[in-house]
């Protein structure tokens, strides 16, 4: 059974690499290995699933490798999640076929790909910290070809950024594991828990948390180290955005979860800390993305935001403690419905980009016009994010709304004060209307408006050929997930994460009267707001008078230039430059010095009024015995090389009779000081 | 069974001489004879691993002074990456060396190297340890002016003169451990110090055994006298330049673990001054070694930085005295011998081909060397520690090992210029890797050369040893686990 777990892993780099040699000869046969494996891969998670059940859980130690070993478990959580990954895997990989027939590189593109799989898979299976950082790592790594495929300048600065961001913190990452294994001695899920429950959060366990949290929130896309997401996404080729939003940045969510459910359970302060965070990542994302005039730009900055609602459910959880099921189950369908609908709003963006060679949304607008797949489509994806009762979205906000709301009722009958959180629930329901708002804008745009170029709308129109039917299947598939969860949340959302609740540690929920009065106000209150944004800014602030969409963010509010860029680049250029290089050169430095002074080669002509110098003219005075005439006659013959009288001043060995003396000196201080 | 150590550094010792006075004109005869000799060393290296420990005494100098051979643990660890790092070298060689002058001579100190690295592996007492390092330097110096042009043999002399004036300083070290020895200077686990002896002479003797390490320091680079390694490695061949950063650097960590471990004990200087003051010296270096790295504008000069630090880590290791920490430097040992290899030989096979020194040069160079470029770039990412190339397992134990030493400040610190060092090596290392594959200007056509199989197989077979390294790490593991 548990072979099938390393097959899992392993079957993406093996057929990958297969893939990627046949390639050159046989093209064809490298797409069939490609989706082939895909397929099986989902296959093979459907008998996982079937076998272990969601009740149930196996695990996999691999003794040796990499000397510490791996080990590895499929339980629901997991189960769940690399159901999901090699899913949204099979969809896009398919969909790659079209998107990318007319690329260049393919063989590095699909080769990548299947590497990414291997790593997100490894890290979802992991059973111990020290697994999910190996495949993390590699997963980073094997991302960043995927980002930069198209290879253009703006692309290759992005995919720096992304690259950059992913090995520093993944350092960073890496510190916290070491200052957590030294504190606790093993890495594994299930000691890490057992020794917070024993001995609690020392200080050094909060700061390898605090560490492990850049690493991890960074992958998440979270503030201020979300810098990466709204630049490489853009940039990326659809699928493969697709991949990053949809999956790659669940792997960072993970790691939170990971740290959440077994180290930070019930720390208050941990829990603020990442509350804060969250809070500040999904305001901003949902402010950034009303504010992008570039479609893919949009959906990455609303991921942003969307990661940010997880994180703030999982803050809840951590804060809830045991009766935190609400908050949990509410982050891991909220990751459910993200996955499945940045999968599609993603493609439905590549297929923009794909055809009408633009992502601006001044350029696209109208595309989507006399297109009623790619609407419906989107229109499904559109409503799931935006939260709207019987879209995916709507039931995972409503939990992650019901479990504030769960906290604040304890703080109140507790007598504490909770307008802080009060003020949290606002911003959620704030940014649960902007989403609102640039959705709206977003399909207003593409699916209502028309082109200001006529004859573009013209060409617009008449592009009726724009997906293919294999692609159209995948479409269909995909937005169906949204629906499913959507329409009957109790049976497949809540049911679904109820199993989980082991891995969250918290307790489990099972039903939630999603259509009651009290849920669908937040829904409401959001929907007003969003209707009210929508109105009032972006169709008259974001707008000009001939209805183009103005770009209002200041260029040069950039986190990236402003302040990461300035500090890592030029500090460690300045340091480098002018204090190591310093150091790095001193030793040369000295015997340059030397090889000037005491140590240059004999020159007759003094002028130099040195100490040593003069010193040494002080001993040329001494006139040797006169009764030693051998030393005489040798005397004479310098004479005529006019060196008489001069021998001390440019001999080595005279230094060195100085360094002796000055050594006595030393001795003799030493001795009687 | 001890004629085998005979052999394996008698046979390299004879094929140099034959290979400087025979008059074999023939360099295909010359390059299957010096590939030959370090394969069979390389054989024989392996069959001694299989042996119990042995020991011979060759001959006596003087009275006390005797030149002893001891095959342990150690020696055996480092006689097989020794002599299979040399064999993959010799391959590559032989289309290398087309563009230098004067083979037989690179040949015969190449073998003589080897000759006196297996001595040096093999030796048994500090007598014959300081013996054989001073010459390795002798024998490893003609490789670096091997072009005799002005530029290498100033390089050599000054590659000569640091090693030398280091080894000196080891000598002083070397004269107080042997007086203070309980007679026999023979190297056994937990020092031969006679403690009763050096009881009242122990800050007197701490002072000394500081300044031994930084001396033997000096052939891995230690701050301030890591300089001469970015002079000799870009003048030097290609192969050579990987004998030295690769190799002989490790001969100075032969010698320091030989003298921690073998002569004075890790215990001598555990949680004194000496341990501190060496890690604090050591951590500079590795930062150092990497920061300089990122500035420098030649490729091998940028690789002879980058050895600094790397070395350092090696040496950090041993310093922290504990089992993880060393654990972390025998397996950064084997990584790091086989993946600095692997990148100055594909410096080499860069200038053999095109002929380009410079980093900015390279843009498209994947395009022209495809295999080359794609060793690497794995390469790369395993020297800047992406798992699960080797040098990540050996982080991993020298940052736990740093964390168990107990050491105020330093036992967190340690990790984190480890980590940022790697940090700074993927900023020097990786924009070359982009570089090479992902051209600005698509107008320039870039022709694809026909890169032989003796540049691309050492290559690979490199590349795919360094991985290895880390997924059988517990192997390397093992060997530590009874010395400390």
């Amino acid at each position: 059974m548990n072979a099938l777990i390393i097959y899992l892993i392993l079957a993406p780099i093996i057929l990958g690499t297969v893939g990627f040699f046949v390639s050159k000869k046989y093209p064809k046969l490298r797409e069939v290995i490609v989706i082939g494996v895909n397929a099986l891969e989902i296959i093979i998670m459907a008998i996982l699933a079937t076998l272990f059940g969601l009740n149930g859980s196996s695990e996999l130690v691999i003794n040796n490798v990499l000397s510490l070993g791996l080990s590895f478990k499929a339980d629901a959580f997991r189960i769940v999640y690399a159901f999901i990954t090699v899913f949204v895997w099979l969809m896009t990989i398919t969909f790659s076929r079209e998107y990318m027939s007319h690329a260049a590189n393919k063989d590095r593109y699909y080769f990548f790909y299947m590497i990414t799989l291997s790593g997100v898979l490894g890290v979802f299976f992991s059973n111990d910290l020290f697994t999910t950082y190996v495949f993390f790592e590699i997963m980073s790594i094997a991302s960043y070809p995927l980002v930069i495929h198209d290879e253009k300048e703006n692309t290759m600065k992005a995919g720096t950024t992304y690259i950059s961001i992913s090995i520093i913190t993944g350092m960073v990452l890496l510190m916290g594991l070491f200052v957590l294994f030294g504190e606790i001695r093993s890495l594994s899920f299930e000691a890490i828990r057992e020794y917070i429950s024993i001995n609690g959060v020392s200080s050094k366990v909060f700061a390898s948390g605090l560490l492990m949290l850049v690493g991890f929130g960074a992958k998440a896309g979270m503030f201020p180290l979300h810098i990466w997401l709204p630049k490489a996404h853009p940039v990326a080729p659809a699928p493969a955005s697709a991949l990053l939003s949809g999956v790659l940045t669940k792997c960072g969510v993970f790691g939170v979860i990971i740290m959440a459910s077994n180290i930070f359970m019930a720390n208050e302060d941990f829990a603020k800390l990442l509350l804060a965070f969250a809070v500040i990542t999904m305001f901003l994302g949902a402010v950034l993305a009303l504010f992008s005039v570039d479609l893919k730009r949009t959906l990455a900055c609303s991921s942003m935001s969307q990661i940010g609602f997880i994180l703030t459910s999982l803050s809840f959880m951590m804060l809830l403690n045991k009766e935190g099921g609400i908050a949990s189950q509410g982050a891991m369908l909220h990751m459910m419905n993200h996955s499945f609908i940045k999968l599609v709003l993603f493609m439905c963006a590549g297929v923009v980009a794909m055809n009408a060679h633009s992502l601006n949304l001044n350029d696209v607008k109208g595309y989507g016009r006399k297109k009623p797949f790619l609407m419906v489509i989107f229109l499904i994806g559109t409503l799931g994010i935006m939260g709207i009762p019987f879209f995916g979205g709507y039931t995972s906000k409503t939990m992650i709304h019901e479990g504030i709301v769960e906290y604040i009722n304890i703080l109140n009958e507790e007598g504490y004060n909770a307008s802080a959180y009060k003020t949290v629930e606002w911003i959620f329901l704030i940014s649960g209307g902007l989403t609102i708002a640039y959705m709206t804008k977003l399909f207003v745009c593409l699916f209502v408006e028309k082109n200001s170029d006529e004859i573009k709308q013209k060409e617009y129109d008449d592009n009726k050929a724009y997906l293919s039917i294999i692609s159209r299947v995948v479409f269909s598939l995909s937005a169906v997930a949204i629906l499913l969860i959507g329409i009957l949340p109790n049976v497949v959302g809540v049911k679904i994460t109820s199993y989980t609740s082991q891995f969250f540690n918290t307790e489990e929920v099972t039903k939630v009267a999603f259509f009651s009065w009290e849920c669908l106000k937040g829904a409401v209150i959001s929907i007003v707001i969003g209707a009210t944004v929508y109105l009032s800014l972006v169709m008259h602030l974001f707008k000009n008078k001939d209805g183009r969409y103005l770009d209002l963010w200041p260029r040069w509010l950039d986190l990236e230039y402003l302040v990461y860029r300035p500090i890592l680049v030029q500090g460690t250029m300045l340091l480098t430059l002018y204090v190591v290089k310093g150091f790095a050169y001193m030793f040369d430095g000295i015997i340059w010095l030397l090889k000037k002074t005491i140590l240059r080669s004999t020159v007759y002509e003094y002028n130099d009024d040195s100490l040593q110098h003069r010193i040494g003219l002080l001993i040329d005075r001494i006139k040797p015995r006169k009764d030693d005439e051998e030393y005489h006659a040798k005397k004479a013959d310098e004479v005529s090389n006019n060196l008489r009288w001069k021998f001390a001043v440019s001999d080595f060995s005279f230094a060195m009779a100085m360094a002796c003396i000055g050594l006595v000196i030393v001795i003799l201080f030493a001795i009687f000081a | 069974m001890a004629s085998l150590m005979i052999i394996s550094i008698l046979l390299p010792l004879i094929g140099a001489l034959v290979l400087y006075f025979g008059k074999l004109k023939n360099r295909n005869v010359l390059n299957i004879i010096a590939f030959a000799i370090s394969a069979v060393v390389f054989v024989l290296s392996t069959t001694i691993c299989f042996t119990n420990s042995l020991r011979i005494e060759l001959f006596q100098i003087a009275k006390d002074i005797t030149v002893l051979l001891k095959a342990d643990i150690i020696s055996k660890f480092f006689a097989v990456i020794i002599s299979c790092v040399f064999t993959i070298i010799s391959v590559f060689s032989y289309k290398y060396l087309t563009i230098e002058e004067n083979e037989k001579k690179f040949h015969s100190f190449y073998l003589l190297t080897l000759t006196m690295l297996m001595a040096l592996c093999y030796a048994g007492n500090l007598t014959t340890m300081y013996l054989t390092f001073e010459l390795v330097t002798l024998c490893s110096m003609p490789l670096v002016m091997h072009s005799r042009t002005q530029e290498s043999i100033k390089a050599a002399l000054k590659y000569l003169y640091y090693s030398l004036g280091g080894a000196f300083v080891g000598l002083i070290g070397i004269f107080f451990m042997v007086y203070f020895s309980t007679g026999s200077d023979e190297f056994v686990l937990g020092g031969f110090l006679d403690t009763v002896k050096v009881q009242d002479y122990s800050s007197l003797m701490q002072v000394v055994i500081f300044i031994t390490l930084i001396g033997f320091g000096v052939k891995t680079g230690v701050f301030p006298f890591q300089g001469w390694l970015p002079t000799a490695h870009p003048v030097a061949p290609s192969p050579a330049s990987a004998v030295l950063s690769g190799i002989v650097t490790k001969a100075g960590v032969i010698a320091i673990i030989r003298i921690v471990y073998f002569s004075i004990g890790s215990a001598f200087i555990k949680d004194t001054w000496v341990q501190y003051a060496w890690i604090s010296i050591i951590l500079f270096t590795i930062f150092m070694g990497s920061s300089m790295a990122l500035i420098q504008k030649n490729f091998k000069k940028r690789l002879a930085y980058s050895t600094v630090s790397q070395v350092s880590y090696i040496v950090l290791g041993i310093a922290m005295l504990n089992e993880e920490a060393l654990s972390g430097s025998f397996l950064h040992i084997a990584s790091h011998a086989l993946i600095k290899v692997g990148l100055f030989l594909v410096a080499g096979a860069i200038i053999l081909y095109t002929e380009k020194h410079e980093v900015d040069e390279l843009e498209g160079i994947g395009k022209q060397l495809p295999v080359t470029m794609i060793c690497y770039t794995v390469l790369s990412l395993g020297l800047i520690g992406i798992p699960p190339a080797g040098a990540f397992v050996s982080k991993w134990y020298l940052a736990i090992g740093s964390i168990d030493s107990g050491l105020n400040v330093l036992d967190y610190l340690a990790p984190a210029v480890l980590l940022i060092s790697a940090i700074l090596t993927a900023a020097y290392l990786l924009p070359i890797a982009v570089r090479a594959f992902i051209v600005k200007d698509k107008s320039v056509v870039l022709e694809k050369k026909q890169e032989s199989l003796y540049i691309t197989i050492p290559l690979v077979v490199l590349t795919i040893l360094s991985t290895c390294v880390g997924l059988f790490a517990d192997q390397i593991v093992e060997i530590v686990k009874n010395l400390v």
